[in-house]
């Protein structure tokens, strides 16, 4: 028995009922459009955004259904079916060359592949519309799937694994129910049920896994997504065909492949060069910082330091490595936010991610002193990992705040510096062909860099790291303070003392450890704006103590300050670092890589914990740090956790909502059934057989939503006589019947081409009024309600009563 | 457009519902109680088809036979099959005349209006088979010579659905010329009660001959109505669903053939007819489907109406709209 037996057998336009809308083709039209919304975001470049995407989802819709009501009321008569797909066909071919065509006059002609797209998904609407017709399904939803294979070919936005995710799930649901429908045909008795609540539960289910996958709240929006449809490359693993992905393929890292390959060469360039020293993108993006004066220091040295202070400050102001909290207006303040800039280096790993160049220690009241360089530090080791040379650091205990392995590849565009950008707590650095030590030096205590004036442009380094366990730091209640004197230097002027007591004030009553340290970047966080450097038009606060007490709005420099400062308040060793703040809202899902550019530059600090660890601290806002990958269960926690408290802020809409929801829900069907009886009442029909037929619909519509289950193979005269029928619903059958009539009526509107109606056609309106009023949805739920079942006649209890009884003696009636 | 507008066709003629009104009571009176009945008999008539009855003996066979030939004015004849009948017991022989030193052809049964066939499936298979061609063709082949027999021929055949010792079960192929099978049943309680008061008011022995509802020439008028009643596209598209059914259907090893599917909408259209429409509704295909299916079909169900009510429950009915093309 071939399919197209079973499908000629039981068409599916029926089997749902008056309109037809199977559960094939509900899916079907989802996967077209969702096909079709792949195209025109790859005809509009990616660049689309969600109120486009919507509005020509919608537009879409309506073209879809639209044809399909026409195509059905065109091809009521299979005879004419051939003829009119074969014209749509036609046409949507037409519509493309007529597209490419006026588009070419018009100078605006559509590249090759766009115009084929615009032909595949007009293919594609045209074959949706003819979708009553279950063998034209399957051709549908092929041609979506090579619509939409052709659309990510095309073009590849932020968005597509949502979009494959989307269509995925509609295509399952489809092969489901094209499979059940077929299995369903032969072997089961076909009923019209209320099924609705079998999709009403599929597509909350359906959300529901969504929102799970948003919850885990991945790194890369494609994550999750990304084993749907695989790709070659950017997954980290080694594949010589692979055409994306740093370092992931032959053809990439030679740059050999074409000049879309992100073509990162790892080491063929690696020649000395005489560029020019490190450029003060700092001073660019902050501001400059006024000349410096020897009356500006506030903060008393401690004698022992006095000697090196004095020494270091003549060093670092000749060398630049000083970072002055009191900054002049920036040099071009009109730069817009949004305008690209080119990115110093690209970074491919987890994000966010802070990389630091440089690191202060002392800090004079207004301005932050380098770190010096420690010269004693234990020599790198090589050590080759699948036959790549990798250079091991030295690392410390980490006081078991770092736990598993990170790694980040960074591809150097224009980063003039011999510094590399390095993460917190690195294990080592990777760069190809690279494997002799004297390569990389310390610049300072925890950042590496390379004894040559700069890096050179399109070396790709890897490095890897221990990222920060945010669960054991959050249970630190002990901080050792056994740093240097010069990380916990704060004046005993009367801005220093200030600090003190703010910050007691704000740490009043916690312990001391990650509490008190969270409580001050908290409060700093809270109520503060971050302000990319000061402008002509702000006046730039000349002390921590000012930016604190005027509201906290500023660059984040003075926030790391202030951190750091007030932590110094309570005796904390802390220090500041300067350095990129990988964003991961600068993810670019198409290079599967985080571009690091000017404004990215950041400033933060960063506190002792003892065992020669230094924590990372963050007290901009807007700013986070890279934790450990959250398990799976974590993720799901903190969603469910996020969830609950963003129902908590929205408690009363969310209640009024979710009542009104559940109202809608549990009176769904009298709520469908009163809409359709309200655009019955609106909208008649003036052709008299039309009128029949939509009351026909209209009390088909109230007995499938409130009735009983009838089989497909009643007839209408059946169903409306199972009312007639039933004692509770009505009870009395006259000969003037309207009930009758109506059903004289049906049968003539539906199956009598040629007759008069039965009635006057100014009677049919009056008679359609009346049997709808007569058969109200109460009728149809009597209807489903078992009947009481009538109490049973007692035996008779004469001893002589026996199977064939003997009537009793009566007198004898006449003849 | 054109292929969907309706195609033109002369008003059809009026329908002498008088007439079948005549026919139905007077049929009614032969066999009391059984309206249900007497309507199966008369579409089957009007459809031009032949009718098989299975059911045990003194249900009435052999009145409502007897009621029709008499109501339709036509000749009555009955053949009691046994074993040993011979085909030519049912067509007819040429006899040698010695007088006139030629063959004569002596008619058989079969050149009559109605005809009985009692216990049809005791006759032997080349006595069955005999009786093909005649409700066929209504003809007959006599040692080379075709006789026609009357365009009203209409054969009742009945068969005792309990003894089957010493029979032989209808073939398919003489199955499917059948246009129905139907069981009479025993009548009602009321009904025996008043049968029983009018077997003590009226003598059978004196019943007067009736006189005829109607000629043969109305018959055929009728049947010719029947023929032009009008079937819509979503109707015709039910029948073939039906048909469908029945072929795909893995209990049923036998189908409905094109010839069973014909008769199938002729009897839809007979019903109509006496419905007093002049279109036919699925309700009427429905009802007919059950006798009509009831003869043709070869299942290995125990109980064939079940598997018909299924088949019907399962056949989708097409959606109500405004018919197209009607035929």
């Amino acid at each position: 028995m071939g399919w197209r037996s079973l499908a000629d057998l039981v068409p599916p336009a029926e089997r749902g009922g008056p309109a037809g809308w199977s559960p094939t083709r509900v899916w079907g039209v989802v996967l077209t459009l969702t096909g079709c919304l792949l195209a025109q975001r790859a005809l509009l470049g990616g660049t689309g955004h969600a109120p486009a995407v919507v509005a020509q989802g919608t537009v879409l819709l309506g073209v879809i259904v639209g044809l399909q009501w026409g195509v059905g009321w065109l091809t009521r008569s299979r005879e004419s079916f051939r003829a009119v797909a074969v014209a749509l066909v036609i046409a949507a071919f037409f519509a493309a060359i007529l597209e490419g065509g006026l588009w070419s006059l018009a100078g605006q002609g559509l590249a090759l592949e766009l115009r084929l797209l615009v032909l595949l998904r007009n293919v594609v609407v045209a074959l949706a519309a003819f979708d009553r017709h279950r063998q034209l399904q399957p051709l549908a939803v092929a041609f979506s799937l090579f619509l939409v294979l052709f659309s990510i070919s095309v073009d590849q936005g932020n968005t597509t694994g949502v979009w494959l995710f989307v269509y995925v799930l509609a295509g399952s649901c489809w092969l489901v129910a094209w499979y059940w429908q077929g299995l369903a045909g032969p072997l089961s008795p076909q009923t019209v049920r209320r099924a609705t609540w079998r999709w009403s539960l599929a597509i909350p289910t359906a959300l529901a896994g969504f929102l799970v996958l948003a919850a885990l709240r991945p790194n890369n929006p494609r994550g999750p997504l990304g084993s749907l449809f695989p790709t070659s490359g950017g997954t980290g693993a080694y594949d010589p065909t692979a055409r994306q992905g740093v370092h992931d393929g032959d053809l990439l890292v030679a740059g050999k492949h074409a000049a879309r390959s992100f073509g990162p060469v790892d080491s063929e360039l690696f020649l000395d060069s005489d560029r020019p020293s490190l450029y003060d993108i700092f001073n660019d993006q902050y501001g400059e910082p006024p000349p410096r004066r020897n009356a500006d220091r506030s903060v008393a040295l401690p004698p022992s330091l006095e000697l090196e202070v004095e020494q270091r400050m003549a060093q670092s102001g000749a060398a630049g490595r000083e970072f002055s909290t009191v900054r002049e207006a920036r040099r071009s303040p009109g730069e817009l936010a949004d305008q690209p800039q080119p990115a110093l280096f690209h970074l491919v790993g987890r994000t966010p991610l802070h990389l630091r160049l440089e690191v202060f220690d002392l800090f004079d009241g207004t301005t932050w002193l380098a770190e010096p360089t420690r010269h004693n530090r234990p020599p790198f080791q090589v050590e080759t990992v699948a036959g790549r040379p990798w250079i091991r650091i030295p690392t410390v205990a980490g006081a078991g705040l770092a736990v598993g392995h990170d790694l980040h590849l960074l591809q150097i565009q224009r980063l003039d510096t011999n510094r590399i950008p390095t993460p917190w707590h690195p294990l080592g650095v990777h760069i190809d062909r690279v494997d002799r030590p004297e390569f990389f030096v310390w610049h300072q205590e925890t950042v590496l860099g390379m004894p040559r004036q700069s890096i050179p442009d399109s070396t790709v380094i890897q490095l890897q790291s221990r990222p920060l366990k945010s669960s054991q730091w959050a249970q630190i209640d002990r901080i050792s303070s056994t740093a240097q004197d010069r990380y916990r230097l704060l004046g005993q002027d009367e801005d220093s003392q200030w600090l003190r007591q703010t910050a007691r004030e704000w740490t009043l009553g916690l312990p001391p450890g990650a509490p008190q340290i969270a409580a001050i970047c908290q409060r700093l966080k809270t109520g503060g704006t971050l302000l990319r450097g000061t402008t002509s038009t702000t006046t730039p606060p000349q002390s921590i103590r000012e930016f604190i007490k005027s509201g906290r709005h500023g660059p984040d420099y003075l926030f790391a300050s202030s951190a750091a400062l007030l932590l110094r308040g309570l005796g904390y060793s802390t220090r500041l670092v300067s350095g990129f703040y990988a964003d991961p809202a600068r993810y670019d899902a198409k290079s599967r890589s985080t571009p690091v550019c000017p404004r990215d530059v950041h400033v933060w600090a960063e506190v002792y914990v003892g065992s020669g660890t230094w924590l990372e601290i963050e007290a901009t806002p807007g700013y986070e740090l890279l934790t450990t990958p959250a398990t799976l269960w974590e993720r799901a926690w903190q969603g469910l956790l996020d969830a609950l408290a963003w129902a908590g802020r929205h408690a009363l809409p969310l209640a009024a909502g979710l009542a009104l929801a559940l109202c809608g829900w549990w009176r769904r069907r009298w709520l469908r059934e009163r809409g359709s009886t309200a655009i019955w009442r609106a909208f008649p029909s003036r052709a008299p057989r039309q009128r029949v037929l939509e009351t026909l619909g209209l009390l088909d519509l109230r007995r499938r939503l409130l009735g009983p289950a009838w089989a497909v193979g009643e007839t209408p005269r059946q169903r409306l006589r199972a009312c007639q029928t039933h004692p509770q619903t009505h009870p009395q059958t006259t000969p003037n019947d309207p009930l009758a009539t109506f059903l004289a009526c049906v049968d003539w509107a539906a199956y009598d081409p040629r007759g008069a109606c039965p009635i006057p056609a100014d009677q049919v309106e009056p008679l359609c009024r009346q049997v709808v009023n007569l058969l109200t949805p109460r009728h149809w739920v009597a209807l489903a309600t078992p009947p009481a079942s009538p109490p049973r006649p007692r035996p008779p209890t004469s001893p002589g009563s026996s199977s064939s009884p003997i009537p009793p003696l009566t007198p004898a009636s006449t003849a | 457009m054109s292929l969907l507008l309706p195609h033109n066709h002369p008003a059809p003629p009026a329908i002498p519902q008088e007439t079948i009104h005549r026919l139905r009571d007077r049929l009614n009176a032969s066999l009391r109680g059984k309206a249900e009945v007497v309507e199966s008999v008369l579409i089957c008539l009007l459809a031009h088809g032949h009718l098989l009855l299975e059911d045990r003996p003194g249900l009435g066979k052999t009145t409502l036979a007897k009621a029709l030939a008499g109501a339709v004015g036509g000749r009555f004849a009955r053949i009691q099959c046994t074993p040993d009948l011979l085909p030519s017991d049912i067509t007819g022989f040429n006899l040698f005349n010695q007088k006139t030193q030629e063959f004569e052809f002596h008619p058989g049964p079969v050149f009559s209006d109605v005809l009985l066939a009692d216990e049809i499936n005791r006759a032997t298979p080349r006595t069955q088979s005999a009786l093909l061609e005649a409700m066929a063709e209504r003809q007959v082949t006599i040692d080379g010579a075709r006789q026609g027999l009357s365009h009203d021929f209409f054969v009742i055949a009945t068969q005792n659905p309990t003894e089957q010792h010493g029979t032989y079960p209808l073939p398919e192929a003489q199955l499917d010329r059948f246009a129905m099978k139907l069981s009479i049943g025993y009548p009602s309680r009321d009904d025996e009660l008043e049968m029983l008061a009018d077997a003590l008011t009226v003598d059978s022995c004196q019943a007067m001959p009736q006189e005829p509802v109607l000629t043969p020439l109305e018959l055929q008028r009728l049947q010719h109505i029947v023929a032009r009643q009008s079937v819509a596209v979503g109707v015709r598209e039910y029948l073939v669903r039906l048909a469908e059914a029945t072929r795909t259907h893995p209990r049923i090893s036998l189908g409905l053939s094109p010839r069973g599917l014909l008769i199938l909408q002729r009897t839809a259209q007979a019903r109509a007819l006496l419905q007093d429409r002049r279109f036919v509704t699925p309700d009427d295909v429905q009802e007919v489907a059950r006798p009509v299916l009831a003869v043709r079909l070869a299942c290995d169900a125990e109980h064939p109406g079940r598997l018909i009510e299924e088949l019907l429950a399962n056949t989708p009915i097409p959606p109500c709209t405004p018919p197209g093309t009607a035929g």
